[in-house]
């Protein structure tokens, strides 16, 4: 017999495409030593659908549906980004009602996605039944959507010059009535995983993003916030009527899965704020600005930002002066979350991979588009 | 950590776990949110962009004047077919239609475009069928109800 | 009821001069059918259990169809569909091993239930070691699930099967530990001598140092069993399914029965161990024996179904950093008391 110590042998396990944990169609390609993960290899692409390409054979206003399924959990940020970018190639006004109604919308789909990712955050680490309880909350942000705008998820209901309608009778005193009830729930899932010890040892200190890696890969949103970078885009560049509204920007210095979970959960407070705002203060008037037909946008380019639930969400837009985009370019966020992964990962074991995974809450609608 | 910090550690995280037990057991005193599905039919909204149908005039006439301004609007193609009769304007009226629910977006914009508010997005999402021709609806298929008629 | 009716036969027995060997045979024979079918039918309720509850606490409605409005027919449906599904061995996998590892994973999960009373005279057969069968045979299981990990040829199925030897290595031995306490109250190994030792003194639960016993058992116990929060060898959101990954049909309906039954298993010893086992007022033994039994399980699901579930690592450090010294102490403690 030899002496000396038995060579270990990595393993590769694939996570996913098919995987319970990946949030859609992603494959990592996890090198392990025993449980450990040594190195990392996110492969994506599966879920490629070449919206970009397909935008520049569509008109301006059909570009608009297919925006939905980037980010399929906050269809309202990408329609915004794309609005945003094509409303300033027009040079268009849009009437302040409008103005509200897009912050009330794109609030609810961010406490609708955070709420999603609480879920599934929750479900990664093993509590199912918070799964349950985040996607019943959720399911009241539908109703609303589906009584405003008829569609659940792809609503496509911001439209270039304003919003699709105004919103139904009862709407305002039905979100009111959401807003009452949200912080009630937040206190409740603060009760039975925020405080919850082994959710804790799960979380703190587990999947470090120091801010200068964050900010060097372009994170940005809730999982930059959570290294307490204070940045988000309705702060630093308000669009719509973010910049009147009285909200706060929640960061943490922890750098950790606890840090972006807390922000998430915190911002789904303020978004209640907000909303309850908007709700209040909403003006009388049209919700459609007067759009030609045809849209022909005078040459040029345009770059529309937005702070998507997952971070800088932004659609760059050149027109040629024809009534087809000659290239749209969407920044998804998810993008650059994933490329910082596998700094994030190593060295953690199988089980934070999922944790840490979720804490940056990806969708791969937008990172493959 | 020192011997009192664990001893406290423990208290606090059975504390914790009891904290979410109660959780659990006062939602599980609350009411059910989920619905029987097949047998007790969730509440659509009026709004809801679902199946598309063709709407007829007082006259039981199809209001769709054939004038592809749906066809132009969608942005999938999924109106592949408007054919209308030798008539003129106003009185022409739509012969073939063609709508295929497996490219529809369900975005609406072709209800938008209808100059002449012959189309709808009905309330009806359930749309099933064997085999993708079972996804192509005719004209036939695509009638609504007439002025007056409710869905 | 049982004892009258095991004194009657066995007296009738003894008058007509036949062999007394052989009456204990048949009567042992009989218990194990009896338990078996009581077992396997126990698990169909669990399952049915599991998921009412699980749906109650999530604000659902649970099983609703099958066999009228609370679906008490759902598992046997259940069970049905898995025995006509096709049987499939992956490509690759050690055919043997593969094959074996149900049986080997169900078979003791079954045999524990040997030294368990489910009332007076109702045990098959009440072992003079019966709290060390116990230990032994519920340890078994492990080699099967390494077994099904190891031939699977899946590396989810192998990290599953890592963990869950793991896991139950180092969860053995505070478990053993809060045995050996009430053991050494009791001052016998043998299950029945236990319940008897119950009967002068009150439930062990209510007895100083044993709630410390108890307190290691349940959660020990919960580790045995793999559930939440120490369902690491399955955990479905890393590894999918962990070590039955592979298993489709009637195979992986053999794990399923043995977790089940196991799970009922840790909790009706539970009852048996601390809670007085069949022994109440009014009620017949049995049904006593079963309202604790199933307290305890339910009481396991109510916390399976809050909390989340910890990494592998911390599995390990919490048995080995707080659990085992706390059986240390917790037997040491007894002895002390026990002495005095
Ligand atoms: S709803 Fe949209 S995709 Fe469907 S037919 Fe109308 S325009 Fe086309
Ligand atoms: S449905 Fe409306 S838009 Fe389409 S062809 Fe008929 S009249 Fe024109």
């Amino acid at each position: 017999m030899t002496t000396g110590l038995t060579p270990t042998e990595h393993i590769t396990l694939n996570m996913g495409p098919q995987h319970p944990s990946t949030h859609g169609v992603l494959r990592l390609e996890l090198e392990l030593e025993g449980e450990v993960i040594v190195a990392c290899r996110p492969i994506i692409g599966y879920l490629h659908r070449g919206i970009e390409k397909m935008a520049e054979a569509r008109t301006y206003p059909q570009v608009l549906p297919y925006t939905d399924r980037l980010d399929y959990l906050s269809s309202s940020s990408n329609n915004m980004a794309y609005v945003q970018a094509v409303e300033k190639l027009l040079g268009l006004e849009v009437p302040e009602r409008a103005k509200y109604l897009r912050v009330i919308s794109l609030e609810l789909n961010r406490i609708a996605s955070h709420l999603v990712f609480l879920a599934t955050f929750a479900n990664d680490l093993g509590a199912t039944t918070v799964f349950l309880y985040g996607m019943r909350e959720r399911e009241l942000i539908m109703d609303l959507f589906s009584m405003w705008a008829g569609a659940r998820l792809t609503q496509s209901w911001i439209r270039i010059g304003g919003v699709g309608a105004d919103i139904p009778d009862g709407f305002v005193d039905q979100a009111l009535a959401f807003c009452r009830l949200m912080p009630k729930r937040l206190d409740e899932y603060d009760r039975i995983l925020t405080g919850n010890r082994i959710f804790r040892a799960r979380t703190e200190g587990v999947g470090i993003l120091p801010p200068e890696l964050g900010v060097n890969y372009g994170a940005s949103g809730p999982t930059l916030r959570g290294s307490g970078v204070e940045f988000d885009v309705r702060r630093a560049e308000p669009y719509e009527v973010y910049g009147d509204l009285d909200f706060e920007v929640v960061t943490r210095p922890t750098c950790d899965c606890m840090g972006r979970y807390l922000v998430r959960m915190q911002e789904m407070r303020q978004s209640v704020r907000i909303l309850e705002q908007c709700l209040k203060r909403l003006p009388e008037g049209e919700v459609r600005a007067k759009v030609p037909r045809v849209i022909r946008p005078p040459e040029g380019e345009a770059y529309g930002r937005v702070e998507s639930p997952r971070g800088e969400f932004a659609c760059y837009v050149v027109s040629d002066g024809s009534p087809r985009p000659a290239r749209v370019r969407f920044r998804a966020p998810s993008f650059y979350h994933l490329s910082v992964l596998p700094r994030m990962l190593q060295g953690w074991k199988v089980g934070d991979a999922v944790a840490i995974l979720g804490s940056i809450d990806i969708v791969l609608g937008e990172v493959d588009r | 950590m020192t011997r009192t910090n664990l001893f406290v550690d423990v208290v606090l995280s059975a504390l914790s776990i009891v904290k979410g037990l109660m959780v659990t057991l006062t939602n599980a005193l609350r009411p059910r949110v989920t619905r029987n599905h097949p047998f007790q039919k969730t509440p659509i909204p009026e709004v809801w962009r679902g199946r598309l149908v063709h709407l007829r005039g007082e006259d039981g006439r199809l209001r769709c004047t054939a004038c592809l301004a749906c066809q132009k609007a969608c942005p999938s193609h999924a109106i592949p077919t408007i054919q209308g009769d030798d008539k003129k304007g106003k009185e022409k009226r739509a012969q073939v239609y063609v709508w295929d629910a497996s490219r529809c977006l369900f975005c609406g914009l072709c209800v938008e475009a209808c100059p002449f508010d012959a189309i709808r997005l009905t309330r009806e999402y359930s749309i099933v069928g064997e085999d993708r021709a079972d996804l192509i609806f005719d004209l036939n298929r695509l009638l609504g109800p007439a002025e007056g008629e409710t869905a | 009821m049982n004892a009258s009716l095991y004194n009657t036969i066995g007296q009738w027995w003894y008058v007509h001069g036949l062999p007394p060997w052989i009456f204990e045979a048949a009567w042992m024979v009989a218990m194990a059918a009896l338990v078996t079918v009581f077992v396997l039918l126990s698990v169909l309720v669990l399952v049915w259990l599991e998921r009412k509850i699980s749906a109650d606490l999530q604000s659902r409605v649970g099983p609703n169809r099958v066999g009228g409005r609370f679906g008490p027919l759902q598992t046997a449906a259940d069970a049905l569909k898995l025995l006509l599904k096709e049987d499939i061995f992956p490509a690759g996998a050690d055919r043997v091993v593969f094959w074996l590892a149900p049986f080997v994973v169900f078979v003791p999960s079954l045999m524990v239930f040997m030294v368990l009373p489910f009332g007076e005279r109702l045990a098959v057969n009440d072992l003079n070691l019966g709290v060390l069968f116990v230990v032994a045979v519920s340890a078994f299981p492990v080699i099967g699930l390494i077994m099904a990990g190891w031939g699977s040829n899946n590396k989810y199925a192998v990290l599953g099967a890592m963990r869950a030897a793991a896991q139950s290595l180092s969860y053995e031995v505070p478990l053993v530990l809060a045995m050996v306490c009430v053991v050494v109250f009791a001052g016998s190994l043998r299950v029945g001598d236990i319940v008897a030792a119950q009967r002068e003194g009150g439930w062990f639960i209510l007895r100083f140092p044993l709630q410390l016993a108890f307190l290691l058992y349940f959660i020990t116990a919960m580790a045995e069993v793999n559930r939440v929060p120490f369902d690491l060898p399955e955990a479905e959101s890393e590894l999918v399914a962990g070590y039955h990954v592979e298993y489709s049909g009637m195979r992986f309906a053999f794990f399923f029965l043995a977790e089940f039954a196991h799970l009922f298993f840790v909790s009706a010893f539970c009852a048996t161990l601390f809670l007085g086992a069949w022994q109440g007022p009014w009620l017949p033994p049995a049904v006593w024996f079963l309202l604790k039994s199933y307290a305890i399980v339910i009481l396991i699901m109510w916390i399976r179904w809050t909390v989340p579930r910890l990494r592998i690592d911390q599995v390990m450090g919490f048995s080995w950093k707080l659990l085992v010294p706390l059986g240390l102490a917790a037997v040491v403690l007894t002895g002390i008391v026990k002495v005095w």
